[in-house]
């Protein structure tokens, strides 16, 4: 009988070789919250977050077969999510930041304290789709380097300068922000 | 994922609980839902205790999201609204294993899809009955009971009156738990 408590592992197994529902339901449940929110903070598009998600899925337990566990199954899932987003898109110009290449990263910014969430959030979809992407996968999520840059398709030191990137031109919005609320 | 403590990767994770939280639409689990059915690649299998499964998911699911400080205010707010048992009587049995199975997803949809001021907290089919004390005292047994939250005795009703069961012949009975 499928639990709750049972692990990723143990789930995928079912899924694979009974097309077991539960199984999945309990997958869906873990993951879900997670990747829409991560589709909707790179796609800063509710209908296309969603239609992202549900690709995604597809795809997911279409290809089930194929994961290897080599990485977290939230890892797989969300390179698929990557994927949908990208052919969602079609608008080729939105992969030019993140397939943008070699340039020396420029030192990591900090950002302001006390931000408020919905300050930040609004930040975050303000940015460049490829700054929001990095951003997302590594400072909201917790990816790292060697992760993105597989989901991405790119080198480890091209998601590094990313961010980097991404982090100043958020460091500017939040910042300017503050100074128009406090002169 | 990886070690969260390689000095290359600072700030790892650092904005997640500065951001609103996200929950995914309800309505998106019945689309994926109805694409992999479609596609064959996944069956609820007849011999489970139909409704339940799916409830002790989304209920389990939901008490770690409270107990670890992950469920939002508002769905923190429902989970103290007051709580109504709907209690499934009669309705028409399906003929096969296959529709007797398609009922059963089809309900636990409906549950799992119960949003804003109501959320669904547990359901069963009940079996048998075992034994009636004093013998031959029940009318007619219960067939099955869905325990919700709702803000209102308005919305419990508004509820009930879109739960699938009405329209296999069966009746819902709405009542409070506890005062």
């Amino acid at each position: 009988m499928t639990s709750v408590g049972d692990g990723d592992a143990e789930l995928i197994a079912r899924l694979v070789r009974r097309h077991d529902a539960h199984a999945f339901d309990v997958l869906y449940r873990r993951h879900t919250d997670a990747l829409y929110a991560s589709a909707l903070r790179i796609a800063a598009d509710p209908d296309l977050a969603a239609d992202a998600v549900h690709d995604a899925w597809v795809r997911a337990v279409e290809n089930l077969g194929r994961f290897e566990g080599r990485s977290a199954f939230r890892t797989w899932l969300t390179g698929i999510l990557i994927n949908c987003i990208r052919a969602r898109w079609r608008d080729e110009r939105d992969l030019v930041s993140i397939d943008a290449i070699g340039e020396a990263a420029p030192a990591p910014a900090r950002l302001p304290m006390d931000v408020d969430p919905m300050d930040l959030h609004a930040a975050i979809v303000a940015l460049p789709p490829g700054y929001r992407c990095v951003v997302v996968l590594h400072d909201v999520e917790g990816f790292s380097h060697e992760e993105i840059a597989t989901m991405l398709g790119i080198v480890p030191g091209t998601s590094k300068s990313q961010l980097a990137r991404a982090r100043n031109k958020l460091r500017e919005a939040l910042t300017s922000d503050m100074r128009r609320i406090i002169p | 994922m990886t070690d969260r403590h390689n000095d290359q990767d600072e700030g790892r994770g650092a904005l997640r609980e500065q951001l609103p939280r996200i929950d995914a639409p309800t309505s998106l689990h019945g689309r994926v839902h109805a694409a992999l059915r479609q596609r064959g690649l996944i069956r609820y299998r007849r011999s489970t205790s139909t409704w339940g499964l799916l409830a002790a998911g989304a209920v389990l699911c939901f008490a770690a999201g409270l107990f670890t400080g992950r469920v939002s205010s508002r769905q923190a707010a429902v989970a103290v609204a007051p709580r109504y048992a709907l209690l499934l009587y009669g309705g028409s049995e399906g003929d096969t294993d296959a529709a007797r199975a398609a009922r059963a997803e089809e309900y636990h949809r409906w549950a799992l899809s119960l949003s804003g001021d109501a959320r669904f907290v547990s359901g069963e089919e009940l079996g048998r009955v075992v034994d009636e004390l004093p013998a031959r005292s029940l009318r007619e047994p219960v067939a099955g009971f869905f325990l919700i939250h709702a803000s209102s005795d308005e919305l419990a009703t508004r509820i009930a009156r879109g739960c699938p069961h009405l329209k296999y012949g069966g009746r819902v009975v709405v009542q409070t738990i506890g005062s």
